[in-house]
């Protein structure tokens, strides 16, 4: 299965770092620890982020999205 | 704890009758006890007075309130809002009489479930509308920030219903004129930017964009701390969009070329470059530069970006985790609404991503006479896609890449850093002002224009 963004969200009441480690003990690819707002972004299969959503301190796992596109500079609405 | 009658006294100025304050199935079984501005020592001691045990919001850190603290306390006072919440028993509010206009209580009238505005709302008419639903319990052990946003939220709702709000709001908004942009833009001078004494001295704000064109000539001496989170590309905007949004938040005073167009002249500026010169952006980008905008502690965290959703779509979650983490540590996100709206053909879209989120201030935009812009988008999802403020966002004129060094551009993403460098002037002038207290203040201080609500949210964004 192909690899992608995933958020995982650490529970308010759950310390970020044991929640990074438990990740990484699970074998999940971390792509960035972003500690100050309670994020990881992991790279993972469907089927390898839906078996994270039970690990203790793990709030929810979300797939990234499609991002974002501005308009063309030129374009008169921004 | 003691339950004492609030017998025979606190009263209310604004005809509340008893029979109005007897809880429903709406209200909490708790009371919201208004007092007259700056009175809050008065009103505290007259609810003492009554035998209640007082707490108030400064004595936590932060002001980040504790609202079980209510379990230990009769009256919690929230000085930053105005408002005590109380807790006594319901049949005693029944023999409350008037203390007079010497009274530091203004009213008081039975605590109200959370309503969220989302509801494809009535567009005002001569009618009185019919009270939205209750959609969402409030949940007590929700961060003060939902709390304070929920009610705030719910009185809207019940003034406007009790005011016939369209009338109410054509008659005190402002009208249409001509703008003479000779020394400010016309964006300064609805938002009563230059009438401020604040100028976001000393306030971080993050914009996170396309970047900024450090060599802006406008710019020479400020403070800005710059980094890319764009693997490849420096946080030199390549696209525009970054250096006009930049300037308007945190534009000079006075720049060599009329007119002023930025609103936050002193303020320390944290560019965070999150989208590439093409003008595109992954959520890992973008939420990498939040994560640093927060863990510098910037106050005002700009984003003048989003991607569309459909109606009914949830706010997504990652980006709410953020943004109630950002709050909590006093850093309060203000987020453009979208533009995929074509209002002259019929076509209203919701708020997008990440602006549709609770805790993001969504901001829409209005035209050079006070109407809706034709792009802006409108509150049609629930739980966060309420339009929450709107800003100057049509003909705007601000910083552009040289050699172009200006360019006048239209959108909410023009909107976005007219209220997030009001924010920082706000933020300058109390340091209590920081994350949901921060939010409060900007809606508070809105001015409501003749648009229906699902458009402007509180209104029209103003400095002063």
């Amino acid at each position: 299965m192909a690899k992608t963004s995933y958020f995982v969200s650490v529970a308010p009441d759950a310390e970020f770092a044991s929640v990074a480690n438990a990740l990484r003990s699970a074998g999940a690819n971390v792509k960035q620890d972003l500690n100050a707002i309670g994020l990881i972004e992991i790279e993972a299969d469907e089927d390898s982020a839906n078996r994270l959503r039970s690990l203790p301190g793990v709030a929810a796992v979300e797939p990234a999205s499609p991002g974002v596109q501005l308009p063309p500079p030129d374009s008169p609405v921004q | 704890m003691s339950k004492v009658p609030l017998s025979s006294a606190i009263s209310s100025a604004s005809a509340q009758t008893p029979a109005d304050a007897t809880p429903t199935s709406n209200t909490t079984g708790r009371f919201i006890v208004t007092f007259r501005e700056g009175a809050e020592n008065e009103a505290a001691a007259a609810l003492s007075g009554f035998g209640l045990q007082v707490a108030s919001s400064n004595d936590f850190t932060d002001s980040a309130v504790d609202f079980s603290a209510l379990s230990t306390a009769d009256a919690l006072m929230l000085p930053e809002i105005g408002v005590a919440v109380v807790s006594a028993e319901p049949e005693h509010m029944d023999s409350m009489s008037a203390l007079g206009e010497a009274s530091p209580i203004l009213s008081v009238e039975p605590e109200r479930y959370a309503y969220a505005l989302a509801a494809p709302a009535p567009i005002p008419t001569e009618e009185p509308a019919p009270e939205a639903p209750a959609v969402h319990a409030l949940d007590l052990s929700a961060s003060a920030a939902a709390y304070i946003r929920g009610y705030a939220d719910a009185v809207d709702s019940l003034t406007r219903t009790l005011l016939n709000s369209a009338s109410a709001a054509a008659a005190a908004a402002p009208v249409a004129q001509a703008w003479n942009e000779s020394q400010l833009t016309w964006g300064l001078q609805a938002t009563r930017v230059p009438a401020s004494v604040f100028s976001g001295k000393g306030i971080k704000v993050a914009v996170l964009d396309t970047g900024f064109d450090l060599q802006h000539p406008d710019f020479v001496g400020r403070s800005i701390t710059a980094t890319s989170f764009v693997p490849g590309q420096t946080a030199q905007d390549g696209h525009g969009h970054g250096t006009h949004t930049a300037g308007t938040a945190c534009g000079p005073k006075t720049p060599a070329i009329k007119p002023r167009y930025g609103v936050a002249y002193e303020s320390l500026m944290f560019i965070g470059k999150v989208l590439n010169n093409n003008g595109s952006g992954t959520d890992g980008w973008i939420l990498a530069g939040i994560n640093w905008a927060v863990a510098n502690g910037c106050p005002v965290i700009s984003m003048s970006l989003g991607r569309a959703v459909a109606p009914g779509e949830p706010p997504p979650i990652a980006y709410e985790t953020a943004a109630r983490n950002a709050l909590n540590r006093g850093c309060l996100i203000i987020a453009a609404a979208g533009n995929e709206s074509d209002r002259a053909h019929g076509v209203i879209r919701p708020v997008g991503a990440p602006a549709n989120c609770p805790s993001i201030m969504a901001v829409g935009a209005v035209d050079e006479n006070f109407r809706i812009a034709n792009f802006s988008n409108r509150t049609i999802n629930a739980n966060g896609g309420e339009v929450n403020l709107v800003g100057p966002g049509v003909n705007v004129y601000s910083s552009f890449p040289m050699p172009s060094r200006y360019r006048r551009l239209s959108g909410t993403s023009m909107a976005t850093p007219h209220v997030a460098g009001i924010a920082a002037l706000y933020a300058q002038s109390s340091p209590l002002l920081r994350g949901a207290a921060l939010w409060l203040r900007l809606q508070a201080t809105a001015r409501m224009l003749a648009i229906p609500v699902v458009d402007e949210g509180r209104g029209l964004v103003q400095a002063s």
